[in-house]
This record gives structure tokens, sequence and C-alpha cells, in this order.
């Protein structure tokens, strides 16, 4: 399986895999991927999802930056859920 | 006491309600016996003391309603439902030394009801396994054959009941986590209507198919559980829990005059059968026939896609529900350089591989570029696969086919190989997609031989229509009857009774 795509993957999924775990992982995980493609012979046969028949919007892949960087001692700082207009 | 230990929960409330014995008197018993059957079998994460097991329990019957209850028997809770002040792990690293402020309503209820909880019983990570040899902290033992699993992952609560070390447990069965170790431990596991039971305080995995299950010794006793767990909960909105009195209806044989079953076609022949799960299946088709059931074959095609829609559904929520464990709010804290490398630390260190595995695949099906060919799609044939099961229950009145298509394996014998483990998931994920409920009854054993001198069990599953919980049960007992098939006490637990 391709290494960029599988970075990636861990990246959105925040997990970072030692060296010593990795080759056994791709391994199994393009096993994974094989066997769920088998989905696809539903394809062309029509139909409505079980929920949301809406099209949803999708997010891009793209990890969201935290929006709380300030820190006091061991603790972050998190930001006002309100904003009472200072 | 050794013949009160292998009573039926139904036989022990009758006892407790007439005085014959007290539940403080068979609690101790029964959790010396727990202590004693444990290192052989390794069902409980945690035994409880006494002072802890009764913390919060009503001291006497719920005579609240007309339903009869479970009053005093000590239940076995699968460690991903929340216990108040009592550590809860769902067997994961990430959540050792959480304690919840609060009980998850189905123990809430049997406390109320006067139901000690005996302890916590281990399970596959989050529920993510079919042999229980995927918790963090060690793989549980199948009673039968301490070589061999007890199926998953529900594996602790059913070794548990099946060992005599608790009358009843509760599991949770997203995908048969439930009914699988029923049949492997040969006792009754029982997963309700999606609704049926409130999830309030059920750690989640994919919430749209987790569903509160039961595991017991007899039909009856899964009744008696559900009559005591089955209320409208607030606090779940997809509880839509009535107030029919299952024990009564497990009694009335006459709600089921001429029903009819349908045998499952495409669960009944799976890639891989054992010899022994396909002559115990064709016996109790043979049994009900016998008793003048009308028996007749159906097809549901796409049961033949339901675990690859499983398996990207199922992980599709996981990776989601899972976001939440970040070293925050629960259980395993480090600090990492930063507050995203903290998060990467705690996550990468607290999950094992199986939940890994399923939240980079979740990850993936929910990714922009491959929602539509993995998510969407798996969508339209959990949709396809219920409006066909809908069809087939229009034709009959339940549907039957094997549990699993395998008798207990050995440990470590799937455990490198995820697409082998997830196989034995076959006959039982279709019931989770529909949000059926489903139950699976001992049906046999296989033939014996020199290591299993009574043989292995088997499992019968029977399918209902949703909200059809009451007639489900009125059948499995109504099977019991006419089969003679039943729990049976295995020869590692014989022994230890003897001593």
């Amino acid at each position: 399986m391709d290494a960029t795509l599988f970075d990636g993957l861990c990246n959105l999924a925040r997990l970072s895999l030692p060296e010593a775990e990795r080759a056994d992982f791709q391994a199994k995980f393009a096993d994974l991927l094989k066997f769920v493609e088998r989905i696809n012979a539903y394809a062309g046969m029509g139909g409505d999802p079980l929920v949301q028949r809406e099209e949803l919007p999708a997010a891009p892949d793209e990890p969201q930056p935290f929006n709380f960087d300030d820190r006091a001692g061991l603790s972050f700082k998190v930001p006002s859920i309100i904003d009472f207009g200072e | 006491m050794k013949d009160l230990i292998s009573s039926t929960a139904a036989k022990l409330t009758e006892m407790f309600g007439r005085g014959a014995l007290s539940p403080t008197e068979f609690l101790k018993a029964q959790t010396e016996f727990a202590r004693r059957a444990e290192p052989n079998v390794r069902a409980f994460i945690r035994i409880l003391d006494e002072n802890e097991a009764r913390l919060g329990v009503a001291d006497r019957p719920d005579d609240s309603g007309a339903r009869r209850k479970l009053f005093g028997v000590p239940i076995a809770v699968k460690d991903n439902l929340n216990t108040k002040a009592v550590e809860t792990t769902a067997a994961s690293r990430i959540l050792k030394g959480y304690v919840p402020p609060y009980d998850a309503t189905v123990v809430r209820l049997l406390k109320e009801a006067g139901n000690p909880v005996i302890g916590k019983a281990n399970l596959d990570e989050f529920g993510m396994g079919s042999s229980t040899e995927n918790s963090a902290f060690f793989p549980t033992r199948n009673p039968w054959d301490p070589r061999l699993v007890p199926g998953g992952s529900s594996g602790g609560s059913a070794a548990a009941v099946a060992s005599l070390q608790a009358p009843v447990a509760l599991g949770s069965d997203t995908g048969g986590s439930v009914r699988l170790p029923a049949a492997f431990c040969g006792i009754v596991g029982f997963k309700p209507t999606y609704g049926m039971l409130s999830r309030y305080g059920l750690i989640a995995f994919a919430s749209s198919m987790d569903q509160v299950g039961v595991l017991a010794r007899s039909t009856s006793d899964v009744a008696l559980a559900m009559n005591t767990m089955s209320a409208p909960d607030p606090l779940d909105s997809t509880c839509q829990a009535g107030e029919t009195d299952l024990f009564a209806a497990v009694q009335d044989f006459a709600r089921l005059r001429g029903a009819k079953v349908g045998v499952v076609k495409e669960l009944s022949r799976p890639e891989g059968l054992d010899a022994p799960v396909c002559a115990n299946l064709n016996a109790s088709i043979d049994a009900m026939r016998r008793a003048g059931i009308d028996v007749r074959e159906v097809s549901v095609p796409l049961c033949d896609l339901a675990l690859e829609c499983y398996y990207i559904i199922n992980t599709a929520e996981a990776s989601s529900n899972l976001a939440r464990y970040d070293g925050v709010k629960y259980g395993m804290r480090m600090e990492g350089a930063d507050l995203a490398q903290g998060y990467i630390d705690v996550r990468t260190r607290g999950f094992g591989a199986e939940v890994k595995r399923r939240i980079l695949l979740g990850t993936y099906v929910l990714s922009a570029g491959y929602f539509e060919a993995y998510y969407n799609r798996a969508r339209t044939v959990r949709r396809a696969i219920k409006e066909q099961l809908d069809a087939a229950l229009a034709e009959v009145d339940f549907l039957v086919s094997p549990t699993s298509p395998t008798l207990p394996f050995g440990l470590g014998e799937r455990i490198d190989d995820p697409i082998k483990m997830y196989l034995g998931d076959i006959c039982t994920v279709v019931v989770n997609l529909a949000g059926m409920p489903g139950i699976s009854l001992p049906n046999g054993m296989s033939p014996p031989d020199s290591e299993h001198p009574k043989g292995l069990p088997t499992g019968l599953q029977i399918i209902a229509r949703r909200f059809d919980d009451a007639r489900i049960l009125a059948f499995a007992r109504f099977y019991e009857e006419i089969s003679g098939h039943g729990y049976v006490v295995p020869p590692m637990v014989e022994e230890e009774l003897a001593k």
C-alpha cells in the first residue's frame, strides 16, 4: 500500500506507528482494503442509504489546527465558548 | 451451596422471595466460587468485594411494577458499561484508571431492583474482536477447554456465566458480541431490538449498531433480566422500551400458534462451516418440524455482502467515537512536546493493534476521496439488507441459522489474521445492520473425543422482526423445551464444584 496514503491516514487519526510495527500494519491494512473493496459488487444497483439521504459537504482531509495554545503550567487554556465582547 | 451456585436466576429469585435464602448469603458464596474458578478462566478484569458489589443496591424487592424482576441475583457486567465509583476500562490501556461518576442506565436499573455487581467482565478492547484476545490485559479462556477462545467480544461475560461465576451477565452486541460467545460457551445470549435497552453509559463503539445484551443459562433468566432493564430512558433518545412483561411472555406458548420459521440459505452454508455445526442445525430444524412448526428455506441474497458492509460502517463509526480519547478527559495521560504530540503519544500507546487498525480503516472510508465509494455504498447496502430481511420476515415469523460457522477455535489461532477473525461474524452481523432482535441458544454438542469427553457446544441463532422481543423469547423457550438442549456444566467447572 502507498506509504504516503498510509502516513496521511495516521496523521488524520492522530496515530504514529513505530517503525517496527509499520510493515506488518501496512500489510494487514492492505488486506482489509481488499476485503472491503467487495462492497463495490453492489455498484450500480441503485437505492438510498439507510439514513441521511442528502449529500453531506466533505471537509478537506486535513487535521484541524489546535486553537488553544496558551498554557498555564501543566494545563491548557481553553478559549471561551461564548464571546462576551470584551 | 453447590446446588445453588448452578441454579438458574429464576429459581434464586423464587427462593429469595419466600425467604429460603438471603441475597447477602448467596452473594458471599457466589463471590467465593468466582474467585476460586477465576485462575482457570480469567473472565473478570476485576471481581468486586462485597461492599463494592452492593454499592447503591436496593436491599428489598422493587414492588413498584407487576412484572417479575431479578431481585437479589448477582450480575457480571462487561467492562464497557459504566459502574459508578468502580474502574471501567473497556479493556483498554487508554482508559486504565478511569472511574465513572455514574452508572450506565441498565446497571442503575439492576441496582435499584436489588442486583449486586459481582465483577467487571473482560472483553476485546472497546468490543472490537471475536475472541476476547484483544483485551489489553489478558485473554479469557473457554470453560470447555482453556486452550480455546470463549468468543467475543463479551467473552468474559459468557465465560463467567458458563463457569458458574455468575448466574447472569450483561454484554454488548455490535456485530454478534453477545451471541457468538454464548454459542462458544454453551449458554443463551440475547441481543434485543436496537432501542429496547438504554445505551446511556455504554462506552460507544459503533453507535448505530451497539446494543446492550444479556447472557444467562436459560431463556427465562434472560427474560427476568430484560424485565428489570427494559424501561424508557430520557438520557438515550434511541431508547423505545415498552412495558411488556417478557417473563410472562416466555411462559406463554399460545402466542406461537401457527408460527413459521425460515432457514436463511446464505447463512446456513457459509464458507468454512464445521460439520458438527451443520449437523446440529439440521437436528434443530428436524426438532421444530416434529413439533409441528412449518420450517422452510428462505433466501436473503445480500447476506453475502453483510460482512463487508458491517466492517465499513463499524470502523467509520469507531474512528469517530474514539476521537474523544486524547489523554485530556479520561484515563491515560502523557506529556508531549506540545498538545498535538501529546494526543498522538497517548493514542499510539493507549490503543491496541486491532483498535488502531479499525480507526485507520474508518478514517480511510470517511475521507473525502473514498466516502462515496465505501461509506455511502455500505449505507445503501445496509438499507437493502434490511429490506430483504423485512421481506423474509413478512413470509415467516422467525429466521434461523447457526450462530457461528465454526466450533470454538484455539487461542492465538486467528489473532494474526484479521480477515479470518472477521469471518466468524458472518452469521450475526445482519441482525445489527437491521436493528433486529437475535438470540443464540445451545443446540447440541460436537461428537465427543479424547480431549473433549462431552464435545464442544454449538449455537442456534434465531432472528425476529424489530420489537418482536417477547415472541422471540417465547420461541426460544419453546425451542429449549422441544429440543431438550440447554446449559451443560463444563467438565472443568464440575471438577471445581466437586472440590
